[in-house]
C-alpha cells in the first residue's frame, strides 16, 4: 500500500492523473447533487403517507354532500371532519389575491400535523384545529403581497375576516406545492356569511374520515357502490401519484445528468489508457525486479482506488454544496421546510465513482499485468496497446449506470439507442465536415493547411470532439434562447389590448353594476358569455364511455364538468369549419350546438349527429348544426360547446367575459370586486409573469446540469489532446528543429483548434437554431425566425472555449526544445 | 566447485511479426557455474539479450529448457518466475531503468522490500555509500547524471545478494572513463560477494576481465579461448 501510494503520489503532477481524478469528481458531484436534491424534496413531500390527505379516507365532490353519505360514515363508527375548498378572491388596501381557500371545522387535520405561526415566516408552533370563526390563516408570503400585518382584517367574498396567523405547513398540501393560488384557510362557519357561491369558485365538498382499517375498508366499499360521482381518496392514492410526479422528475434529471458522467467516464478511459501507456516501462522494471502479475495487478488496483477513494470523496462533498444550490434556483416550488437528507442519494454517487472507475479506469490497467518483462531489454518501448475490449467495459458501464439511474429497462434502452443513433450521425456529419475542411484548406496559405492537416491527422479525436461539445453546446445555447427571448416574444405576441384579464362568476344580477364599473374604467369588453355546467351524457346514441374508450388519458377531458354557453353571434375569432352559423332568434328551434374542432375530432361527431348534456339533472338533447375552429391565444372567452338558445331558460347561469384593464387601471379593481364578491378576476398578465418564472427557474435548473455535462465534455477535450500529446511533442520538436519558431507552432496549434471549435459552435449553432423553430411553430404558436446573434456568438464562444482549453493542454508542446527529438 | 547454477539445454526461440518467422535462439547448450562471470559478445541482432532475458527466465523459450539451481524455471508460470527473480537474481541494465518517480534510497529499497526484507532502508543506504552516493539518497533519478544513475541500479542490484547479476551492455550509454569506473565498481562488488555474473557487452576491455566470454552468432553459442 506504501508503494502504491508513493507511486501515485510521485505522479501528481501528470495530466492524466488529474483528468482521471477531476473527471470522477464531476461524476460523483453531480449524480450527487441531482439526487440529494430529489431526495430531499421526495421525503419532504411523502414524510408522512397518513397525512397526505390528513386522514384516512377523503371522499368529495362539486356538490354538498348528502346528508346520507355523512350518516354512513356515522354507521361505520368514523370520526369525520368536512372542509370545503375553493377559490375566492382576497381584498385589501394594498390589493388583491386569488387565493385557495381551504374552509376547516375545529377537527382538522384528523391525521398530521398543522404549522402555523404569528408571525410570517416566524417561529413554528403545531396546532390542533383550524381557524376559529372570524380569522383567516394564510401562507406567509400573501401578508407582503396583500400589505398586511398579523391581526388586521380582510374581505373574503361578503365577510372581514382577520389575518391571525401564517400557515407554514399543513398535512396535506402536498400536491398544493405546484398550484398556482396560494393557501388560505378559514373556519367552516363564516363560508355562508362569506356567500361564495357559483361555477367560478369551483367548490369542492369534501369529507375526510378517520378510523378502522376495516372500517374505513367498508365505508368506501358502500360508498363506491353507491355514490359513483363522487371522488374518494386514500393517503396511498395521493402519496402514488406524488410518488410517480416525483420520480419521474428524477429520473429526467438523472438521466440528464448522466450525460455528464458518461462524458466523464470517456474522459476517464482516455485518461486511464495513456496511463496504463506510460507506465509500460514502470511495469517491466517492476517485474524484473521479481513482482508477479498478481502484485502488479494489485500495486496499481491499489493506486486506482486510493484515487477512486480521493475523487469520491471530494465529489460527495462538492455534490452536496451543488445541490444546496439547485434547491436555491427552485426555490419557489418547495416548502420551506424541507427533509434532511438521507444516505441513500451519497450511496448512489459513491456506487457511480466505482462503476465509472471499474468500467472506464480499469481495463487498461487491468492489462498492464500482461506487460512482458522483457520490455526491460528493449529500446524500443512495448506499450500497453487500446483493445475493443476495453469499450466494452465501458459500454457495460455506461448500460449499469443508465440502468441504475433510470430503474428502467426500457428507458434505459430507449436512451442507449438513441444515443448511439445520434452519436453515430454526429460522428459522421464530423467527419464530413473534417474532410470538407482539409479539402478546402488545400487551396490556402501553407498555415492553415497544416494546421487543418493537424485536425484531420487526429480526426479520431476530434470527430469525438464534435459531437461533444456541438450536442451539449447546443443544448445550452438552446436553454438560453428559451429563458432569454422565447418567453419574450411570446409574451410581446399578445396584441396590444388584447386581454388581459378574465371575469367570471357574474351573476346575472351583478351585470348592470358591472358594465357600469366597465363604462366607469372606458374598458372595452369581450360579450359576456352566460355559463351553466354540465356533463356529456351520450353521444350520438352511445354512452361517453363507449365513445372515449379508445381516448385512453384523453377521456377525463371529456368526462368533466363542462362550461356550456350559447350565443346569437359567431365569435370573430372563431371560423366555421363545417355547416352554417344559425340565424338570430332562438325561439322555437330545435337545440343545436355548435363544436369546437378538435373535440368534434376526438368524438368522432359530424354534423347531424345529436348529444346529450345533463344540465340541473335534466338531458338536452342537441343537434350538431356546425363545427369551427377557435383561436385560444387570443386570450377571449371561448367554449367548446356553444349552444343556439338558452339551457334551462338560462336559470342560474352566471357570466363570463374577457377585457383589457391597462396596468394604471388596476387598482380600480379593488372596488370591482368590494362591490361584487362573487366575481372571480384572473390576471392573465399575472399568469405569463408566473409562467415566465417557472421557465425561468427550471431552465436555470438545466442550464446547471448542462454546465455540469459542458465541465465533462472539456475533460473529454483535455483528455483527448493529452492521449496525441507524444505524437505532437515529437512532431513540435521535428518543425523546431527545421528551424521553425515557436510562434508558428503555436499557430499551428491554434489554427487546429480554433477550426475544430468553429465546426463545434457551427453544429450547435445549427441544432439549437433548428430546436428553437420547433419550439417556436410546434408549441408556442410564433412564427419562426433565424438568431444572427447566435450564429454569431454561438461559433465565436465554442472556438474560444475550445481554443482554450486545446491551448491550455498543449503549452508544453510549444515549449518543447527541438533538442528533444535528439534525445528521443 | 563444478556445480552449475545456470544450465540450458537445446534452446530455440522463434517469433513471427506479421508473416515472417524469425529465428532468434537455434539450439542453445549452456552451463555457467557457480561464481563464475561469463561475458556474451556478438554482433548487434544476433539474439544476446534475447538470450539473457531467457537465462532471467524474462520470457520463456519456444522449446528447450533452462535450470537455474536445478529449478526448471522455463517450465514455470510467469507468478512463479516473479518469486525466483526476486529471491535469486539482479540486474543492471544499458538505460538503468530506474522508477523516475522513486528516489535514488526507494529505487534501491524497492527489490528489497519485494523480498521482503526487513532491514531494506539500512541495506539500501549502506549500499548507496559503497558506490559513492551517500549524500544523494534523496535525489531522484533525473536529477542524477547517466554514470551515477547506473551506480543507483548497481546498488540496486547488490543490495539483494542475489546469487546470479545478470547486466546488459552496463557501459553501454556511458563515455569510457564512467565506463571504467562502473565496471570496476561491478567487479569489485561481484568478488566481495562471489555472485554469478552474466553480462552482455559489445566492449571488448569488459568482456575480457570476465572469466569466460561466449560469441553469439546468428543465434548460436560459441566459447571463445
Ligand atoms: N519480440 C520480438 N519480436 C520481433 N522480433 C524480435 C523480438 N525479440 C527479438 N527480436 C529480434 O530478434 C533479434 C535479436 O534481438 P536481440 O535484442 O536479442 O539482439 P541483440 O543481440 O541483443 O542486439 P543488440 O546488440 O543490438 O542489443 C533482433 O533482430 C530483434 O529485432
Ligand atoms: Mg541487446
Amino acid at each position: 500500500m506504501m508503494l502504491a501510494w508513493r507511486l501515485l503520489w510521485r505522479q501528481r503532477k501528470a495530466g492524466e492523473l488529474w483528468i482521471m481524478l477531476s473527471a470522477l469528481l464531476l461524476a460523483v458531484a453531480t449524480v450527487v447533487a441531482i439526487a440529494i436534491f430529489a431526495q430531499r424534496i421526495q421525503s419532504s413531500l411523502l414524510s408522512e403517507a397518513g397525512a397526505l390527505i390528513a386522514a384516512d379516507l377523503q371522499v368529495s365532490g362539486s356538490e354538498p354532500l348528502p346528508d346520507s353519505v355523512l350518516a354512513l360514515a356515522e354507521r361505520n363508527n368514523l370520526i369525520q371532519s368536512q372542509s370545503m375548498n375553493f377559490q375566492a378572491t382576497l381584498i385589501t388596501d394594498a390589493g388583491l389575491q386569488l387565493g385557495a381557500v381551504r374552509a376547516v371545522d375545529n377537527l382538522y387535520p384528523l391525521k398530521g400535523d398543522l404549522t402555523i405561526s404569528a408571525q410570517p415566516f416566524g417561529e413554528e408552533s403545531l396546532v390542533q384545529g383550524g381557524p376559529a370563526p372570524g380569522e383567516l390563516w394564510l401562507v406567509s408570503r400573501l401578508f407582503s403581497v396583500l400589505g398586511l400585518e398579523p391581526g388586521d382584517s380582510l374581505r373574503l367574498g361578503d365577510v372581514e375576516l382577520r389575518a391571525t396567523q401564517a400557515i407554514i405547513r399543513e398535512p396535506d398540501s402536498a400536491g398544493a406545492f405546484f398550484g398556482v393560488n396560494p393557501r388560505v384557510m378559514m373556519n367552516l362557519e363564516d363560508v355562508p356569511s362569506a356567500n361564495i357561491q357559483g361555477a367560478g369558485a369551483r367548490i369542492r365538498y369534501q369529507l375526510s374520515v378517520v378510523g378502522s382499517e376495516s372500517d374505513v375498508q367498508n365505508f368506501r366499499s358502500q360508498l363506491e357502490a353507491q355514490y359513483p360521482e363522487l371522488r374518494i381518496s386514500s393517503p396511498r392514492d395521493s402519496s402514488d401519484a406524488i410518488a410517480n410526479a416525483l420520480d419521474s422528475g428524477q429520473r429526467f434529471l438523472l438521466l440528464a445528468g448522466s450525460m455528464a458522467v458518461i462524458l466523464a467516464g470517456v474522459a476517464v478511459a482516455l485518461a486511464s489508457a495513456r496511463f496504463g501507456h506510460r507506465q509500460a516501462n514502470t511495469v517491466a522494471i517492476l517485474k524484473s525486479l521479481g513482482l508477479g502479475p498478481a502484485a502488479i495487478l494489485r500495486l496499481y488496483v491499489q493506486q486506482f482506488v486510493l484515487m477512486g477513494l480521493l475523487a469520491i470523496s471530494l465529489g460527495l462533498a462538492l455534490g452536496w454544496s451543488l445541490h444546496a444550490l439547485l434547491l436555491w434556483l427552485l426555490r419557489d416550488f418547495f416548502p420551506q421546510q424541507i427533509a434532511a437528507a438521507s444516505l441513500a442519494p451519497l450511496g448512489l454517487g459513491f456506487a457511480t465513482g466505482w462503476i465509472a472507475l471499474l468500467g472506464f479506469a480499469l481495463p487498461p490497467i487491468w492489462r498492464l499485468r500482461q506487460i512482458s518483462p522483457m520490455a526491460v531489454l528493449r529500446q524500443n518501448q512495448l506499450g500497453a496497446k487500446g483493445q475493443w475490449q476495453q469499450w466494452l467495459f465501458g459500454l457495460l458501464a455506461i448500460i449499469a449506470l443508465l440502468w441504475f439511474y433510470s430503474r428502467d429497462a426500457q428507458l434505459t434502452l430507449y436512451v442507449l439507442l438513441s444515443l448511439a443513433v445520434m452519436v453515430l450521425l454526429l460522428l459522421l456529419v464530423a467527419w464530413a465536415l473534417l474532410y470538407l475542411a482539409r479539402q478546402l484548406s488545400r487551396s490556402s496559405s501553407k498555415f492553415w493547411r497544416l494546421g487543418i492537416a493537424n485536425l484531420y491527422r487526429h480526426r479520431r479525436f476530434n470527430a469525438l470532439q464534435l459531437v461533444v461539445f456541438s450536442v451539449t453546446l447546443m443544448l445550452l445555447y438552446l436553454m438560453v434562447l428559451v429563458r432569454t427571448d422565447l418567453i419574450n416574444s411570446w409574451q410581446q405576441q399578445v396584441p396590444d389590448g388584447a386581454a388581459n384579464h378574465f371575469a367570471f362568476n357574474l351573476y346575472q344580477e351583478d351585470l348592470p353594476a358591472f358594465e357600469r364599473w366597465l363604462d366607469e374604467q372606458q374598458v372595452q369588453a369581450q360579450p359576456l358569455y352566460p355559463v351553466i355546467r354540465g356533463r356529456f351524457h351520450s353521444i350520438a346514441g352511445e354512452t361517453l364511455e363507449q365513445r372515449t374508450a379508445n381516448l385512453g388519458d384523453r377521456s377525463g377531458e371529456f368526462s368533466r364538468e363542462l362550461n356550456l354557453t350559447w350565443s346569437e353571434h359567431l365569435a370573430a375569432d372563431n371560423q366555421l369549419l363545417a355547416g352554417q352559423w344559425w340565424p338570430q332568434g332562438y325561439d322555437d328551434q330545435e337545440l343545436l350546438v355548435s363544436l369546437e374542432e378538435s373535440w368534434a375530432r376526438a368524438l368522432n361527431l359530424e354534423l347531424g349527429d345529436y348529444i346529450e348534456v345533463r344540465v340541473g339533472g335534466l338531458i338536452e338533447r342537441a343537434r350538431v348544426h356546425n363545427i369551427r375552429s377557435v383561436d385560444w391565444q387570443s386570450f377571449n372567452p371561448n367554449f367548446y360547446l356553444i349552444f343556439n338558445q338558452p339551457l334551462l331558460d338560462g336559470f342560474g347561469a352566471t357570466y363570463l367575459t374577457s377585457f383589457y384593464l391597462p396596468p394604471e387601471q388596476k387598482p380600480s379593481l379593488n372596488e370591482l370586486v368590494r362591490a361584487q364578491p362573487n366575481v372571480a378576476i384572473i390576471e392573465v398578465d399575472a399568469i405569463i409573469n408566473q409562467v415566465r418564472d417557472i421557465v425561468d427557474r427550471i431552465s436555470a435548473a438545466i442550464e446547471f446540469i448542462l454546465l455540469l455535462v459542458l465541465a465533462a465534455g472539456s475533460l473529454v477535450l483535455l483528455a483527448s489532446v493529452l492521449a496525441t500529446l507524444d505524437v505532437r511533442m515529437r512532431e513540435s520538436a521535428l518543425l523546431r528543429a527545421l528551424g521553425a519558431g515557436r510562434a508558428l507552432v503555436r499557430g499551428l496549434l491554434s489554427i487546429e483548434f480554433l477550426a475544430l471549435g468553429l465546426l463545434a459552435g457551427l453544429m450547435a449553432s445549427l441544432g439549437a437554431q433548428l430546436a428553437i423553430i420547433a419550439l417556436q411553430t410546434q408549441v408556442f404558436d410564433l412564427s419562426w425566425r433565424w438568431y444572427p446573434s447566435l450564429w454569431l456568438l454561438g461559433p465565436m464562444l465554442a472556438a474560444l472555449l475550445i481554443w482554450g482549453l486545446g491551448s491550455l493542454a498543449t503549452a508544453r508542446v510549444v515549449k518543447i526544445p527541438p533538442l528533444w527529438v535528439l534525445r528521443q | 566447485m563444478a556445480t552449475p547454477i545456470i544450465r540450458t539445454e537445446q534452446l530455440y526461440h522463434e517469433v513471427t511479426s506479421g508473416s515472417e518467422r524469425l529465428q532468434i535462439l537455434r539450439g542453445i547448450d549452456l552451463s555457467i557455474d557457480q561464481g563464475t562471470s561469463v561475458a556474451i559478445v556478438g554482433a548487434s541482432g544476433s539474439g544476446k539479450s534475447t538470450l539473457l532475458g531467457m537465462l532471467a527466465g524474462l520470457d520463456r523459450p519456444s522449446s528447450g529448457t533452462i535450470w537455474l539451481a536445478d529449478q526448471p524455471i522455463s517450465q514455470m508460470t510467469e507468478e512463479q518466475r516473479a518469486k525466483v527473480r526476486a529471491h535469486n537474481m539482479g540486474f543492471v541494465f544499458q538505460n538503468f531503468q530506474l522508477l523516475t518517480s522513486l528516489t535514488a534510497l526507494e529505487n534501491v529499497m524497492l527489490p528489497l522490500e519485494v523480498k521482503g526484507s526487513q532491514q531494506a532502508e539500512s541495506k539500501a543506504k549502506e549500499f548507496l555509500s559503497r558506490v559513492g552516493l551517500g549524500q544523494r539518497l534523496n535525489h531522484y533519478p533525473s536529477q542524477l547524471s547517466g554514470g551515477e544513475q547506473q551506480r543507483v541500479a548497481i546498488a540496486r542490484a547488490f543490495a539483494c545478494e542475489a546469487p546470479v547479476l545478470f547486466a546488459d551492455e552496463p557501459t553501454g550509454n556511458l563515455d569510457g572513463q564512467t565506463g571504467q569506473v562502473i565496471t570496476d565498481l561491478l567487479f569489485s562488488l561481484n568478488q566481495e560477494q562471489k555472485t554469478t555474473l552474466v553480462l552482455v557487452t559489445h566492449d571488448m576491455r569488459l568482456a575480457s576481465r570476465c572469466q569466460r566470454v561466449l560469441t553469439m552468432d546468428s543465434g548460436l553459442l560459441k566459447e571463445a579461448v
